[in-house]
């Protein structure tokens, strides 16, 4: 899945956020969004996945305009293709791991998700409660999700702040087998290494 | 805006609570008026001597213990709007509530006047009714004896402590619920206070600030807050005093006010001081980084309960309140019609009954049939005692005549005519047949069941207004849905005068509409000397017309104000369960599933909280006020819709603007 943004522009309570951009994120590859704090990173990343609404230019989903997109095509489309890894608010931290994983209480694959949280490195943990799981560990519960949905296209807000090295690179590794298996991945982070890493790169705030 | 809610709602209470104090006053003004001190009611049972003596002696009685005796009446010309005061005795009293000004009284209630009238001018103003009194115990000894050896009954009313009197006030009365309603909004406002700045007095906690500072800071903001509002409300209720009811009204509330401000805010301090000792700030919570939202939680569904039961309390009463002030509007409709009315009582009626009199008072029958002044009205029922089988379809069985159904059931309306609809008396079922059978000839002249120009009727209009047996005495009248109607075209033509007119004349169910007619034909006849007063009628109904119309007003402001606290209520439930899961909306709302389906577990939840609620709220409620069930139920199933509507679209409002403000990271 492609997803891709022309002269996008967004202000917020009178001050530009994002002033036309332009981008391309395609499928199997990886795309950084990335410059200083307060440039828009996180507000284009939300923009691209349609949670934000802009103030003008266009998004495109498969060469599909979805900018005017009702809400509930914007839910089907969250359900469908769609993942959002954030390491503040992604996960639910008074539910348990395996419920995170498939935001579902009831009728879940328990074996599919064992597996998933195998490939991410939380295996036997599906029954702990997600409070108690640690920065990278929650990183890797929300790319176990996007594994688990076979997600076309995942969001990751700085997957990889506040990880320590050999999390670091779990992370990136893992994230690097959802581009491998054909999903878009879009990243804001300000991690020079993990930017070094992508196929795309989009520089806010230049 | 918490800010200004707080000062809102501050103003809101000092509003209903002025109100209610006023209210209160103004009770007390017409209850004790002029440094009276106790209460007594008068009922007249058959006392045979006139008016005018009995009113010597009250007064004589008043002279001889130096005591303070009056009697407040509404006006009969007026009587929404002027309340005169009838003294005793030949010592004016004097007093500084209500203030009187050559005899004009300006009572405490905007817009309402009154005279300040002697005994002796009483007029056709009843002696029966409510007085008040200042004097010793010797006194009130004397007053029950002197009842007593004129067959009258005195009882004097009980008096209550100030504290139970308001408890009364904001269980019962309209008034009292609203103000009971606007201060658990301000709890509830409150609350949202608290749930806003959590995060504010963790810090400070972590700051180093000791608790007991952040208790007593955080009540100091919100009572200045409050007082704010509060005094904005005192003085816009007393400039509205001021213009409706003269500036020198102002100093009668003046005390009152001070009393309210300081309990309002004593009361207030306390209370917050609790909530915030409930939701303080502790350690663990700023380890986790969360803020007590389980005892807000709590508090919000306290909150929610108690507004619903609060619902459950005055709606009913509301929609009663407002059908019954519908009744008596109607019901002044007639009154107005009849307030020059008069109905007369005999001193001795048992005397009448001879060759000598029997003649005088058939030619009095007979005069003022001729000349249009006589009206026949009493629900048979009442008198008789009759049981459901007699009774049939019909709920009551009226006695009238044509004069009676023209002047106060048609009134202008000529269209309302068509209403009454003529049966045989076959059509009557046998029960009522038998009875009729035997009890008509015995009122009839000529012995017959249905003689000429008398017909029986049903009624299919909106309320027959029917006069009770004693109406004299101040019974309340009747409103008849679906009675049956024996109409008498000329009652003193059809009707025997020495076994029915006399008798009705005697118990009040037969008036005269024009006092002076009355008078004229009276003052020509002997039978003037068995006459003990002639007395107006309506006084009961026009007092009662007039608390109805106050109080249904309030009724309506406490019914829209506790839907205000529901709506407040849950928009608090709310905000609190997203203020808890706004994680979990973002989570699962950007994993494609909608709102509705994110906040179904926690709305199933407030469903049956709200059945609980409104079943166990509608047995107190029954139990405590008595409303119509129906009415009650219908109240309770509306209410408990609303409640889960209002809930629903805040969850859903709150979920959508939670989900936004964290795309914007707005935490």
């Amino acid at each position: 899945m492609n997803i891709r943004a022309n002269n996008v522009s967004l202000s917020i309570n009178g001050r530009r956020i994002l002033s036309n951009v332009t981008l391309l994120a395609e499928g199997g590859k990886m795309t950084a969004l990335t410059g200083k704090s307060g440039s828009g990173k996180t507000t284009l990343l939300n923009c691209l996945g349609l949670i934000h609404p802009i103030d003008s230019g266009k998004i495109f989903v498969d060469n599909n305009d979805v900018t005017g997109w009702r809400e509930s095509q914007r839910t089907l489309f969250w359900k469908d293709h769609a993942s959002f890894i954030y390491q503040d608010y992604g996960i639910i931290d008074d539910e348990t791991v395996s419920f995170n994983v498939s935001l579902k209480k009831f009728g879940n694959n328990q074996g599919q998700i064992k597996e998933v949280l195998e490939i991410v490195g939380l295996q036997g943990r599906e029954k702990d409660k997600a409070l108690v799981l640690s920065g990278g560990e929650k990183q890797r519960l929300g790319i176990a999700r996007a594994i688990l949905k076979n997600a076309s296209v995942i969001f990751a807000d700085e997957p990889t702040a506040s990880l320590d090295n050999s999390n670091r690179q779990l992370v990136v590794s893992l994230l690097k087998d959802c581009a491998n298996r054909g999903a878009a991945i879009i990243l804001a982070t300000h991690d020079e290494r993990l930017v070094a890493e992508c196929d795309t790169v989009v520089r806010l705030g230049t | 805006m918490i800010k200004q809610s707080i000062r809102l709602v501050g103003c809101i209470i000092a509003l209903f609570a002025l109100i209610l104090v006023f209210k209160h006053s103004h009770l007390m003004q017409e209850e004790k008026p002029l440094n009276t001190t106790e209460r007594f009611n008068i009922a007249v049972l058959s006392t045979t001597i006139s008016k005018e003596r009995l009113v010597n002696e009250l007064n004589a009685l008043v002279d001889q213990y130096g005591a303070v005796l009056v009697k407040v009446v509404p006006n009969q010309d007026n009587y929404d709007s002027q309340k005169d005061i009838i003294w005793f005795g030949s010592l004016q009293p004097d007093g500084t509530s209500p203030r009187i000004r050559d005899n004009r009284i300006s009572w405490l209630e905007p817009s309402v006047g009154g005279e300040l009238i002697h005994s002796s001018d009483m007029g056709v103003r009843p002696l029966y009714g409510s007085y008040s009194m200042l004097g010793s115990t010797e006194f009130k000894v004397a007053l029950a004896e002197w009842c007593n050896k004129n067959e009258m009954s005195i009882d004097f009313y009980k008096q209550y402590p100030l504290p139970a009197v308001f408890l009364v006030y904001f269980i019962q009365h309209g008034i009292g619920n609203a103000v009971l309603i606007s201060f658990f909004l301000f709890l509830t406002t409150v609350i949202v206070w608290f749930v806003t700045h959590a995060k504010a007095r963790a810090l400070r906690l972590l700051g180093g600030v000791p608790l007991q500072r952040i208790h007593f800071e955080d009540t100091l903001t919100i009572i200045s807050l409050t007082s704010q509002g509060f005094f904005v409300g005192c003085a816009a209720f007393f400039i509205y005093l001021g213009i409706a009811s003269g500036i020198d009204q102002l100093s009668i509330m003046f005390l009152p006010f001070i009393y309210t401000a300081i309990t309002f805010i004593a009361i207030s301090a306390v209370v917050v001081l609790l909530i915030s000792l409930f939701v303080q700030p502790k350690a663990k919570h700023l380890s986790f980084r969360k803020i007590p939202l389980k005892q807000f939680r709590l508090l919000g569904r306290a909150a929610l309960i108690f507004s619903i039961a609060l619902a459950l309390m005055v709606v009913p009463t509301t929609i009663t309140m407002a059908s019954a002030y519908r009744d008596l509007s109607n019901d002044y409709a007639s009154w107005e019609s009849l307030k020059d009315a008069v109905g007369i009582s005999y001193n001795d009626v048992n005397g009448l009954y001879n060759d000598y009199w029997m003649p005088m008072v058939e030619n009095f029958f007979a005069e003022m049939a001729d000349r249009d002044n006589l009206c026949l009205s009493m629900a048979v029922d009442r008198a008789i005692v009759l049981d459901n089988a007699k009774m049939g379809k019909y709920d009551h069985i009226v006695v009238t005549d044509r004069a009676w159904v023209e002047t106060t059931v048609f009134g202008d309306n000529s269209d309302k005519a068509d209403s009454l609809i003529p049966i045989g008396f076959d059509d009557i079922h046998a029960e009522l047949k038998d009875f009729l059978s035997k009890q008509l000839p015995i009122w009839t002249n000529t012995g017959e069941i249905q003689p000429e120009g008398m017909g029986f009727c049903e009624f299919n209009g909106d309320s027959f207004l029917v006069l009770p047996p004693n109406a004299s005495y101040g019974n309340s009248t009747i409103q008849a849905k679906n009675p049956l109607i024996i109409l008498v075209e000329e009652p003193v033509k059809t009707l025997k005068v020495s076994s029915f007119l006399l008798p009705m004349s005697s118990s009040g169910n037969i008036v005269f509409k024009n006092e002076d007619v009355l008078r004229s034909v009276l003052n020509e006849s002997p039978l003037m000397e068995k006459i003990s007063s002639i007395d107006s009628f309506t006084e009961g109904a026009l007092k009662y017309a007039q608390l109805f119309k106050q109080e249904s007003f309030y009724y309506f402001a406490a019914c829209a104000l506790c839907l205000v606290s529901m709506g407040a209520a849950g928009i608090m439930s709310a905000q609190l369960w997203i203020g808890e899961n706004r994680k979990r909306i973002f989570t699962l709302h950007t994993a494609g599933i909608k709102y509705s389906a994110i906040i179904l577990p926690v709305l199933r939840k407030e469903v049956i909280v709200a059945v609980c609620t409104v079943l166990v709220g509608g047995i107190v409620v029954y139990s405590i006020r008595h409303p119509e069930p129906l009415l009650l139920l219908l109240s309770s199933a509306v209410l408990f819709l609303m409640y889960v509507l209002l809930n629903f679209v805040g969850y859903i409002f709150f979920s959508k603007r939670e989900f936004l403000q964290m795309s914007f990271r707005r935490e």
